[in-house]
């Protein structure tokens, strides 16, 4: 090779890399402001997806009781006329099998369900060096029944976003994925149900991972344990980081605009 | 220059140069994603697309690309291709991007598609050069097709999810193990079918 041929392939490669270059540079700048949009949209509908649901049934009478008994633990329940107030937190998920059993208790029809209103994010964290939002979700007399935490851990390939939601005690009611890239036919499993209902009723010291069956922590994907490990430790950081906020250990609680007020409002639980 | 016709070049690309039952290259990918039909008919499209999209590229360049720095200008071409396929496909085609994302993400540096790249598109012109992508694609998605069905029929008990039958599955054939004993089978089969019916020789040689 002389020089004149080093010259030559030199020359060849980087005004090919540099075309290349440009051309993905270009793409980029064209997709990229719709990819966030996108994002944002995606992130705004499983926010949604997210929070509890007041239930109103228009019961008949001799149902009340009836229905009463189909409510979950912790159900509120108040007659007014014919129709049955049911304060109860119940999830999506839940939510259409929830229906289906209070009508086939008696109820003439489930009038309304209103849903929470987690408002603007309390402030932001740093899980696995992501910026990462945070919720107080607030009942009808604002009252605080629970927190959404946006949360990130390192997986098998990125880090995986998820959701989740717990409540006012700190015991997870839901998790959502928002975005991964875990092997298709292995770790994304983690969008399966089975695996995110997992997370229900656990608190954080039950997030561990254990391969084969578990009751009481986080059963692992077969041939993914990377994956479940991601997901379970983005739980777990999420419940961690809401734990500091309730306690007020946060070195910086809020850069949210209501500042201080947040720590007040948590300290009253 | 090859001179094979058009439809010969696209038939060879799927039964007698199949990437997984012939070549025996891109393995890894097949083993990893076919544990559900979905999975694996889904990772056949995006190759299909991609190589085909890649020896198009390839071929009409072919003439301002020095020998010596061949392969990193494939590598380039490959990868660009795919970042720009993802890049517009979470822009403007959000409902294929959340089925399809993932596999796409996962081509970037595929033996196959380098393969031809090398062996092909280099040295041929445009049109045959979209047929013998098009004809690997082609032939990969229908060995992921094959090998995705049986373990998923196998392994879970299911057809692109919907229950067929319902007995106690064979987790194996979910794991990677059961990824290469499909493969063997399979691989074995076809190689059967060469050898007895058309006088075909088996893979590798």
């Amino acid at each position: 090779m002389n020089i004149k041929e080093i010259f030559k392939v030199t020359i060849n490669l980087v005004l090919i890399y540099a075309i290349g270059g440009a051309l993905l540079a270009w793409v980029y700048s064209v997709s990229a402001p719709i990819i966030y949009k996108n994002k944002q949209e995606d992130k705004a509908n499983a926010l949604k997806g997210m929070m509890p649901i007041h239930l109103v049934a228009n019961s008949p009478e001799g149902a009340v009781e009836a229905i009463k008994a189909v409510l979950p633990e912790g159900a509120e329940v108040s007659l007014e006329g014919n129709k049955l107030d049911v304060e109860v937190d119940v999830y999506k998920k839940d939510k259409k099998k929830l229906l289906k059993m209070i009508k086939k208790a008696g109820a003439l029809g489930v009038e309304q369900y209103s849903d929470f209103d987690p408002g603007k994010p309390k402030g932001t964290w740093e899980p696995s060096h992501k910026h990462a939002e945070y919720f107080e979700v607030k009942g009808r007399d604002g009252e605080i029944v629970g927190y959404i935490v946006e949360s990130y851990h390192k997986g098998y390939a990125g880090s995986p976003g998820i959701y989740v939601a717990m409540d006012k005690d700190l015991v997870v009611q839901k998790i959502e994925i928002l975005s991964h890239g875990e092997t298709p036919g292995l770790g994304d499993e983690i969008e399966k149900n089975w695996f995110k209902d997992q997370f229900r009723g656990k608190k954080l010291d039950q997030m561990e991972v254990v391969k084969g069956e578990t009751e009481d922590k986080i059963q692992a994907i077969t041939g993914a344990t990377i994956s479940t490990r991601a997901i379970t430790y983005g739980v777990r950081d999420a419940v961690e980081h809401m734990r500091k906020y309730k306690a007020g250990e946060l070195s910086k609680p809020d850069q949210a605009s209501e500042g201080t007020e947040a720590e007040e409002g948590s300290s009253g639980h | 220059m090859d001179t094979r016709s058009n439809y010969q070049i696209f038939m060879d690309g799927i039964i007698a140069d199949n990437t997984i039952f012939k070549l025996a290259i891109s393995l890894c990918p097949a083993i990893a994603v076919t544990s559900a039909l979905k999975n694996g008919v889904m990772m056949g499209v995006a190759v299909m697309f991609v190589q085909t999209m890649v020896n198009l590229t390839i071929s009409l360049m072919r003439n301002f690309i020095h020998p010596r720095i061949r392969i990193p200008i494939f590598m380039l071409v490959i990868s660009a291709w795919v970042t720009v396929t993802d890049l517009a496909m979470a822009a403007f085609a959000r409902d294929v991007y959340a089925e399809m994302g993932l596999y796409v993400q996962l081509i970037v540096a595929f033996a196959s598609i380098l393969a031809h790249a090398e062996t092909f598109a280099s040295k041929n012109t445009a049109i045959p050069s979209v047929v013998d992508g098009f004809g690997m694609g082609m032939g990969f998605l229908f060995a992921l097709s094959c090998i995705s069905f049986f373990r998923e029929l196998l392994g879970k008990g299911t057809v692109w999810g919907f229950e067929i039958v319902s007995f106690k599955p064979m987790l194996l054939m979910i794991l990677p193990a059961g990824g290469f004993l499909t493969v063997g089978v399979l691989m074995a089969f076809f190689n059967w079918i060469g050898m007895r019916f058309y006088g075909g020789k088996p893979a590798g040689h």
